[in-house]
């Protein structure tokens, strides 16, 4: 992909992000109160997450090494200090460490 | 004391700053993972300005995605906005440029930022047009950082790529907090492994359409509950 390319990439989703943003100051003022709306706002949130946690593991476990195991020990250190600590920022530092440490300095 | 907007704006951004500046490192390094100037992850934080989709076009990127997935893509990963915006309506009532900026700088944390402090009304407007440029700026300073280090120093990156995974499992379970969110995660658990196992391929969008499915069959089951 040349430059100009990828600032086509970009530009494609900084347009969808916007209209994220912006469709209900255009479009949904009428339907603030909208209970389908208010369902996908509670439901969809969450499922999506789930969704993008499988496209990234699904991503890690298509490169060539074989590391589901690192994969697994990686994602429940970095859940378990979640769940103690409250950090997104030293969740991610310290999963993402031990993952990088296990590569580089395992060879895993 | 008087009330300067950009100084209690400030005051009240600094913590979402503090954290966007090494996720957006975190993000820098991992674009200069695709090999292309560094220059181009902060140009990626002015134009998108989103992180999970700036994480994600990384991951869409190196599987040689096409446009229009990624499009698709981004609408449905931030159709999460659509509900922010709902509730500011009212509040975000400046006109002109401002106003759109606002608008296309809506990020989780600013919306965070701007609904959780109180304000005197006629300050509202610069407050509100402060939070967002202050985060904006600090979002494309990580982004500039990480890849700019990683291309002057080339340390090696690998692995670098389960920050994205981290990221998204930390929001995940920030969500799973409020139990009743429980028995969707596992719904989508299901589309998740369905997808992987009928279509690896086109995983990614098919899973998306499952879950919207999902919460169209719920919110049936609702009405007629």
């Amino acid at each position: 992909m040349t430059t100009g390319e990828l600032v086509l990439f970009f530009a494609v989703m900084g347009v969808a992000t916007f209209l994220t943003r912006a469709t209900p100051f255009v479009l949904l003022k009428a339907h603030k109160d909208s209970r389908l709306l208010l369902h996908f706002g509670r439901v969809l949130p969450v499922m999506i997450l789930v969704v993008l946690v499988g496209f990234s593991v699904v991503g890690l476990i298509d490169e060539l090494a074989n590391r589901h195991a690192l994969i697994a020990i990686a994602m429940v250190i970095t859940a378990l200090v979640h769940l103690l600590f409250h950090q997104a920022m030293v969740s991610i530092l310290l999963g993402t460490a031990v993952y990088v440490l296990g590569i580089q300095w395992l060879g895993w | 004391m008087t009330f300067t907007p950009f100084r209690v704006a400030l005051n009240h951004s600094l913590p979402v700053m503090l954290g966007y500046i090494p996720l957006g490192m975190a993000f820098g390094v991992l674009f200069q993972s695709l090999g292309y100037a560094w220059w181009l992850a902060p140009v990626s934080g002015i134009m998108i300005y989103a992180g999970s989709a700036q994480f994600l076009a990384v991951g869409l990127l190196a599987s040689g995605a096409g446009l229009v997935e990624a499009f698709l893509a981004t609408l449905v990963i931030n159709v999460r906005h659509v509900f922010y915006g709902l509730t500011l309506i009212n509040r975000y009532s400046v006109s002109g440029w401002r106003r759109w900026y606002m608008i296309f700088g809506l990020t989780d944390e600013t919306y965070a930022v701007v609904t959780h402090n109180a304000v005197p009304t006629e300050q509202r407007q610069s407050y509100y047009f402060s939070v967002t440029i202050l985060n904006h700026l600090a979002w494309i300073t990580g982004c500039a950082l990480g890849a700019g280090l990683q291309s002057l120093f080339s340390f090696n990156s690998e692995g670098f790529e389960f920050s994205m995974l981290a990221l998204f499992l930390v929001l995940l379970i920030d969500r799973l907090r409020q139990l009743q969110h429980v028995p969707y995660a596992l719904y989508a658990v299901a589309v998740v492994v369905v997808s992987w196992w009928v279509l690896p391929g086109q995983f990614l969008l098919l899973s998306l359409l499952g879950i919207l499915m999902i919460s169209m069959l719920g919110y049936r089951r609702e009405v007629s509950a």
